[in-house]
């Protein structure tokens, strides 16, 4: 089960705070303080941004690399966090911005499906298995749905932002964060459906392909 | 400024809304006491809810169930990142860090603001700002293009003004250098503040030095990021060029780019922007500049030597006339031009894109590119007034010889020298009466030259938006200046209509055959009856957008086709206008009055509308102030608006 870090947010090792706050004050660059920073940001939020991106992008690989450039923007980007106890929503914050930009940039790009699936080599066997995972009704009823109500579904459900953080993260007002995740229930209750469907029709022609396989054999 | 996007189209469902509102909200937050009891009541009264609220819940318990199955990052992960960050490490000082990250605070006090330049450094600067409008270089090309991008050229956290945060839109622009030279600036928009002096300046994040033999009038890039088309000012000696340069040969110099925080460029190349010598025959071609990139990193410094570039002039010594524009598949660019000597009017001229000249495709002279409609030229014409006669449609080269007006010409291809065909059998008419004349409009394809005829009377460059919902037009006359070369806008209004199709979208040479069209000349207009009925065109239920004095104008849709950007010239400066973002009701087609995010602003000629944006330029202040490149860019909720420095001398592309 994924966790939430710690219940108020994050608290970083307090010397890496200290030499923060000190740079910033004296606008000086500790690349040591930044470093113990991500490396305890990193041991304590990987798995879950690791899983958030996965399911953003539905792609394994692609959510390694965006986790990487997640956790080196938040390296580059480590003075702006203002409170220690916000770095949880700050880095899903940078996550969310990591991972619309891929998808906005492989959509005009259009090389690269969203589902990841033609990227050239042949699955591997982890790859197999995060298909597997990636391939249910409910993930691919999350595909259906915009980028930003699934980013707030997924936030607010599966890794359990407050309000508050959550409209942090989305960089948003908390009025505007409850109003998305509202539409995206909804967006994800109609894709639910859509996805029934589909299901249905597939069903209806396999009865139908094995009923004509069934006639061609008499 | 919020604005209810999501607008109540019947008051009743307004209870059942809150009621979705108060179950979904409730999901992460505690209900308030208030909201609660009136839930309860409204559940009590509508099965219907209940359910709904019941097919909430099972949703919640769906998607919590993922929170059981975990995806395993890779093992070397945190090996990878570490490596990413030992070498972010290297020389790089707090400042450019900072610079470099676009990184997601909302402004911390040691946030450094994008684009604090020294102000003596860029006073120096005589600036000509083109908005592109969208990325000028291949994604991934430069220090933005890793995953994420970059957000160098964000509205920093400003302290005095909580940002809006919106998709990336990004933008370029050229600044000329007081040795002639151009920097291509880029950067990327990813907050903007509700008001746009509360923001801090957009920054460059890159940059490309070039040289050009005129001075740029326009920039267009091609759908595929491959092509710049650079049409130098008409008031060139000689006329304009229009010219096409690889892109390629932009791309910033990636590698060790240094950032800064200062909005200076943080990487850069050079090139010498000119028709190739072979191929050229664009007059005051730079002379060979020393080879070899010079990366000139940050430095305000003009490059003293630039590589040549492969550029091409496709036609010259002419006036382009309006926009340039590429096709949606990116193979074909379209725009009106007209002979430099100034005798005649101008013709729709085509370029295919690998050809080595833009050919003439009209030859009347009258004839003005209004823009495309997927892989189909929008053209507008003036019919010549004379008594008794019906509006004919434009002579086209590829079109048989069986025309109203009289046979077209065997060609309009033109000259070696790019200049176009100036046959005088279709020579204006003359005279300086101020006669008002009236338009009609067609579509062509490029491909065979079919011309398939628009319905609607006195229809003037026709603006169509991507999905083929609404057209934006003149409904009016035009009255011709005294030589004849030359239009304005007469009696008329500007309006919005729905556009239909009466059929599928021709888009390949197999136009002709699938649509109503025709290489002869159909008659577009309504003046009298259409030898086949038209099935493009207005709807025919126009709504007023602009009336009263409207000596020019510029409309453009984004691609949704529901915010409608409107430049309408002022009566005494051609270049400066007024700018409304209008936003339309998709449902009804009709302009939401409501929603006003940009009532008016004073605005340079050339704006650019993309998914998300709206850019234009301001114009410059009576006190020698210069001129900013604005931006308002929206989410699902909000506006806002951000800026760059201000610059001297702005020009804005058409």
């Amino acid at each position: 089960m994924l966790g939430r870090g710690e219940p108020t947010g994050f608290a970083i090792n307090a010397g890496a705070l200290e030499r923060r706050e000190r740079g910033r004050m004296t606008g000086t660059w500790d690349h040591e303080a930044a470093g113990v920073f991500v490396e305890e940001l990193f041991a304590k939020h990987h798995r879950e941004i690791y899983a958030y991106l996965l399911r953003m992008v539905r792609d394994g690989e692609l959510a390694a690399d965006l986790t990487q450039d997640a956790f080196v923007k938040a390296y580059k980007a480590y003075d702006t966090l203002e409170k220690g106890e916000n770095a949880r929503a700050w880095l899903y914050q940078i996550a969310h911005r990591v991972a619309l930009d891929n998808i906005r940039r492989r959509k005009i790009i259009r090389f690269l499906p969203l589902t990841g699936e033609s990227r050239g080599s042949s699955p591997s066997a982890e790859r197999i298995v995060m298909d597997v995972q990636l391939s249910g009704p409910l993930e691919r009823a999350m595909a259906r749905i915009p980028e930003r109500q699934r980013a707030a579904l997924l936030m607010a459900e599966v890794h359990d932002l407050t309000g508050l953080e959550l409209a942090g993260a989305l960089g948003i007002s908390h009025i505007a964060a409850r109003a998305l995740l509202t539409r995206a229930r909804q967006s994800l209750r109609d894709a639910l459906a859509a996805e029934r469907d589909v299901e249905a029709a597939a069903e209806a022609e396999r009865d139908i392909q094995y009923a004509a396989g069934r006639e061609g054999r008499r | 400024m919020t604005l209810p996007f999501r607008r109540r189209h019947n008051d009743h469902e307004a209870p059942h809304d809150r009621a979705r509102a108060i179950v979904a909200g409730g999901f992460i937050e505690p209900v308030e006491t208030a909201d609660a009891e009136w839930l309860a009541g409204h559940l009590a009264g509508c099965p219907e809810c209940r359910v709904e609220a019941d097919l909430y819940r099972a949703d919640r318990d769906l998607l919590r169930g993922l929170r059981e199955r975990t995806p395993e990052p890779p093992r070397d992960l945190w090996a990878r990142t570490a490596v990413e960050i030992e070498r972010e490490r290297g020389p790089r000082d707090r400042s450019e860090l900072a610079g470099a990250s676009g990184g997601p605070g909302r402004g911390g006090p040691s946030r450094p603001r994008a684009g604090r330049l020294p102000l003596g450094a860029i006073s120096g600067l005589l600036v000509v700002m083109v908005v592109v409008g969208v990325s000028l270089f291949p994604r991934g090309a430069g220090p933005g293009g890793a995953p994420g991008g970059n957000g160098g050229g964000t509205t920093g956290g400003s302290a005095d003004a909580t940002p809006i945060t919106v998709v990336a839109h990004e933008l370029a622009w050229l600044e000329a250098a007081p040795d002639g030279s151009y920097s291509l600036m880029q950067t990327s928009v990813r907050e903007v503040c509700p008001s746009g002096a509360d923001c801090a300046p957009l920054g460059s994040v890159t940059s490309t030095r070039l040289r050009f033999a005129n001075p740029p009038q326009a920039l267009v890039l091609s759908p595929s990021r491959q092509e710049l088309v650079v049409v130098t000012s008409a008031s060139s000696p000689g006329g304009a060029d229009v010219m096409v340069v690889a892109v390629s040969a932009l791309v910033p110099i990636e590698a060790s780019a240094s950032p800064t925080t200062s909005g200076e460029p943080i990487s850069s190349s050079g090139a010498t922007l000119g028709a190739s010598p072979s191929e050229s025959t664009a007059s005051g071609t730079p002379g060979p500049a020393a080879p070899g990139p010079t990366p000139t990193m940050g430095s305000a410094e003009p490059s003293a030597s630039l590589e040549p570039m492969d550029g091409r002039a496709i036609a010259t010594g002419v006036i382009v006339v309006g926009d340039a524009a590429y096709s949606a598949d990116g193979q074909w660019l379209a725009f009106a031009a007209r002979p430099a000597t100034g005798e005649v009017g101008p013709d729709l001229y085509l370029w295919r894109v690998g050809d080595p000249l833009a050919t003439a495709v009209t030859s009347d002279h009258r004839t003005f590119f209004a823009g495309w409609l997927g892989n189909l030229v929008l053209a507008s014409r003036i019919e010549p007034t004379v008594p008794g006669s019906s509006p004919a449609a434009p002579e086209t080269s590829g079109a048989p010889a069986s025309s109203p007006t009289g046979p077209p010409s065997p060609t309009t291809a033109p000259s070696p020298d790019g200049s176009p065909d100036a046959s005088p059998d279709a020579s204006p008419e003359e005279g300086p009466a101020p006669v008002e004349e009236h338009p009609v409009s067609f579509l062509l394809e490029p491909g065979t030259g079919a011309v398939i005829p628009m319905a609607g009377t006195d229809v003037w460059h026709p603006t169509v938006d991507r999905s083929g919902q609404f057209v934006a037009y003149w409904s009016g006359t035009l009255v011709p200046d005294g030589e004849g070369t030359t239009w304005h806008l007469g009696t008329g209004r500007l309006v919005l209509d729905r556009w239909q199709n009466g059929s599928p979208l021709p888009t390949d040479a197999a136009t002709s055959s699938s649509t109503p069209s025709t290489t002869a000349t159909p008659d577009a207009g309504a003046a009298s009856p259409a030898p086949i009925a038209p099935v493009y065109g207005p709807a025919g239920s126009p709504v007023t957008i602009g009336d009263g004095a409207v000596p020019d104008f510029d409309a453009r849709f984004d691609p949704t086709g529901t915010r409608l950007a409107i430049w309408v010239q002022d009566s005494t400066d051609p270049a400066v206008g007024t700018l409304r973002l209008l936003i339309i009701d998709q449902l009804t087609g009709v302009v939401d009055p409501s929603l006003d995010p940009l009532p008016g602003v004073p605005a340079l000629r050339g704006v650019s509308i993309d998914a998300g944006r709206l850019v234009w330029i301001t114009p410059p202040g009576p006190d020698g102030e210069g001129s900013h490149v604005q931006v308002l860019a929206w989410n699902d909720y909000d506006f806002g608006q951000a800026r760059t420095i201000s610059g001297q001398r702005i020009l804005a592309v058409r």
